[in-house]
């Protein structure tokens, strides 16, 4: 009895110690685990997962929870996560988000030394000015994406068109040669069918990437302030301008016929060799690369429509969500400053916002040079608290509406302009 | 035996009402609750009573919404209803490759609705597409099918007929199938012409099928959204906004949960009035 008693009390410490030493011994040795968000999809899926392995090679103690989704579902997990409490150590925005996450306090600025280079130089502008939010930093750069043409050298070779347009007037003349019927004849030739179009000259976006046009075409003009007034009360657009602006591209598409009425997939457009324009931005170059399309393809700079030159862009940046965990947070800025510095970002066709890598980023794509070039002028949208009501591609966007209204309903510009302006102002007055 | 009879009865039935419970009716009514507070998911959320409602009848994209929503159900519910009653009729005969048949039509309902919505993109593009190829071969002129503001959302309606028929056909099949065929032969037998025997003898028998179809129908136009989404993203402007992605839109894209809620709760709302008036409808044509 006593021997037994003894055995119970014997075994019962020995399983105690083992419960809290094992768990202990664990922990101990448990890696960190990064949680890392972002909206990336497609071929860059792989390339950031390599950027994540390669970085976790490099640090043994560390492991990475990717998680890669569209980004409004992604947004709604990562404020359902903040809510709940959890970290997310590392989240890749649009430049267009800053000011909402800043403004709830999801991301924190960017700490005072957080990349191994001094920061502002070593960015293209349009790049650092779109990680600005009230004078902090908040986001570094990774990639700028402007608005640029992408257009079919056999076709122009064919037509007869030796170099690129640069003007309004010249892109014009060039799509109407390039706008070609059944019979083989262009929209400037004496009995060219409008009715048997089998190439237009232009391919345009019916999307919210219409609006940006528009933007672009905004900066031709030397609207190159703010969208917004100070303390984004309303939103601050040059009406003549604008009218401008939409009437340009209508006259495209209404007058000049040198665009296809009701299109609704430009690039997949193009890319079929229907149209032998096409605006869009440059990360359309992997869909190219991918493809490989039958014809060659080249790109250009945004032509000078109006005064002065001008392009749209966006920036995608990587941010630091609000965290208590010292250790994580500074395991989290070297793997931005790491991604910051990666060469292999740039095999996903991307423009980066970093100036050193675009020698690297042009070898692994000669035609980015066109979107390149654009740097001096290019500019991104302000950011503002409702970005995601306002630069939304789905209903009730305001640019949605206002791009479809002018492209799709051949709405009178002026209404357009009206219309936008009141759509805008409706969502900042909440 | 009976209180066992009840116990196997209950444990049958228990699963389901737990994962009802926990997966559809507590999020409802925690929703309903909702509607009331305004809350961006990270801050405290703020009591505000009916103000979320209030603020609905005077935004214009929901009245848009409420009223695109309207107009699918009333083209959609009486579509669906003819096109599937007399799709089960033929089918219920003894035709060739009727299974073959059953088995096509039956087909869009279980393909994925953003799937179907990509398809259907395709099938409308106003240049490149099927359809107006077809029609073009016809000698007519091609249509802005999901481009043009007064046609989009008839173009929606087309498709979310095509995608809900054969789900219909299978339940009016079915009640077809269970109607005696003896109460046919004696209206045969009596004189009685197909047309007579149909209003007489199918329909009236086939009542409480048709009373569920047209509630399952409500429901699947009124909550349709992946393949508008996909076609259209609400738009040409707002053209073919519907309740249900404002809903989405409000609360996961603008993290508005308390207003997206409300939405929520119109629809809700809207479904209980259309099934009440449904069965008043038919208890009066009953009587």
């Amino acid at each position: 009895m006593k021997t037994n008693l003894k055995r119970i009390i014997t075994w019962s410490l020995v399983c105690l110690l083992a419960l809290f030493t094992v768990p202990a011994v664990s922990f101990a040795d448990a890696p960190m685990t990064l949680e890392i968000y972002g909206g990336w999809s497609g071929d860059d899926v792989a390339i950031v997962q390599q950027i994540v392995d390669e970085f976790t090679a490099l640090h043994p103690g560390v492991e990475v929870n990717l998680t890669l989704l569209q980004w409004t579902p992604l947004f709604a997990k990562l404020f359902t996560e903040v809510a709940a409490g959890n970290t997310v150590d590392v989240l890749a925005i649009q430049n267009m988000q800053l000011a909402q996450l800043a403004d709830n306090g999801i991301i924190d600025p960017m700490p005072e030394g957080v990349t191994s280079v001094q920061l502002e130089k070593d960015f293209n502008p349009a790049a650092w000015e779109s990680a600005l939010y009230k004078g902090q930093v908040y986001g570094i750069p990774i990639d700028s994406s402007p608005q640029g043409i992408y257009y079919n050298a056999d076709a122009f070779a064919k037509a007869g068109i030796e170099a690129f347009p640069q003007t309004g007037e010249e892109f014009i003349a060039a799509a109407q040669k390039l706008t070609i019927d059944a019979n083989g004849k262009n929209s400037t030739q004496e009995g060219f069918d409008k009715n048997n179009i089998v190439q237009y000259g232009l391919s345009l976006p019916s999307n919210h990437h219409g609006f940006y046009l528009w933007y672009t075409l905004m900066l031709q003009q030397g609207e190159r302030g703010d969208l917004f007034t100070e303390g984004y009360s309303q939103v601050s657009i040059n009406e003549e301008k604008s009218n401008q602006a939409w009437q340009w591209i209508q006259d495209l598409i209404y007058k000049y016929g040198v665009v296809a009425q009701n299109e609704m997939s430009h690039f997949d457009n193009f890319m079929s060799q229907n149209s032998a324009m096409v605006v869009q931005p440059s990360w359309g170059l992997a869909t190219v690369a991918k493809v490989n399309p039958a014809f060659t393809v080249k790109t250009a700079p945004m032509p000078k429509v109006f005064d002065q030159q001008g392009a749209w862009t966006c920036t995608e940046m990587l941010t630091l969500p609000v965290s208590r965990d010292e250790a994580r947070r500074a395991m989290a800025i070297e793997f931005v400053n790491f991604f910051a510095d990666s060469e292999v970002f740039m095999t996903s066709g991307q423009m980066p916002a970093k100036l050193a890598l675009q020698q690297k980023a042009l070898e692994t794509r000669p035609l980015l040079e066109a979107f390149l070039s654009e740097i001096p002028y290019m500019q991104a949208c302000q950011t503002v608290v409702y970005a995601t009501q306002i630069f939304t591609s789905v209903a009730p966007s305001p640019i949605l509406s206002a791009a479809q209204n002018a492209i799709l309903n051949q709405m009178p510009p002026e209404e357009v302009t009206r219309q936008l302006i009141e759509d805008i102002n409706l969502v900042l007055d909440q | 035996m009976r209180r066992h009879g009840g116990l196997v009865t209950l444990s049958f039935l228990l699963p389901y009402a737990i994962v009802f419970f926990f997966v559809r009716l507590l999020p409802s009514l925690l929703g309903i609750g909702v509607s009331m507070f305004s809350w961006n998911i990270i801050g405290t959320p703020k009591f505000n009573g009916f103000t979320n409602f209030v603020k609905l009848f005077g935004d214009r994209h929901f009245l848009a919404a409420l009223s695109h929503t309207l107009v699918l159900l009333a083209a959609c519910v009486p579509l669906l209803l003819v096109i599937s009653f007399g799709l089960a009729v033929l089918l219920n005969r003894k035709i060739g490759l009727r299974n073959a048949a059953r088995s096509m039509i039956f087909l869009p309902y279980v393909l994925m609705p953003a799937a179907i919505g990509i398809m259907w993109k395709w099938f409308y593009d106003a240049n490149y597409g099927l359809l107006n190829y077809y029609i073009g071969l016809a000698g007519l002129p091609a249509q802005a099918w999901l481009t043009n503001q007064s046609m989009a959302l008839a173009s929606i309606c087309i498709t979310t007929v095509w995608w809900l028929v054969g789900y219909n056909v299978v339940l009016l099949l079915a009640g077809l199938q269970g109607i005696p065929s003896d109460l046919y032969e004696s209206a045969n037998i009596d004189g009685a012409s197909p047309w007579k025997a149909m209003l007489h003898i199918t329909i009236p028998m086939l009542t409480p099928v048709i009373s569920v179809v047209v509630t399952l129908t409500m429901i699947n136009v009124v909550q349709a959204f992946d393949h508008i989404y996909v076609m259209t993203g609400g738009g040409p402007g707002t053209s073919t906004l519907t309740l249900v992605q404002y809903m989405y839109v409000s609360g996961f894209q603008n993290f508005k949960l308390g207003y997206g809620s409300a939405i929520g709760v119109i629809v809700l709302a809207v479904l209980m009035l259309l099934v009440i008036l449904q069965n008043l409808i038919r208890r009066w044509a009953e009587v």
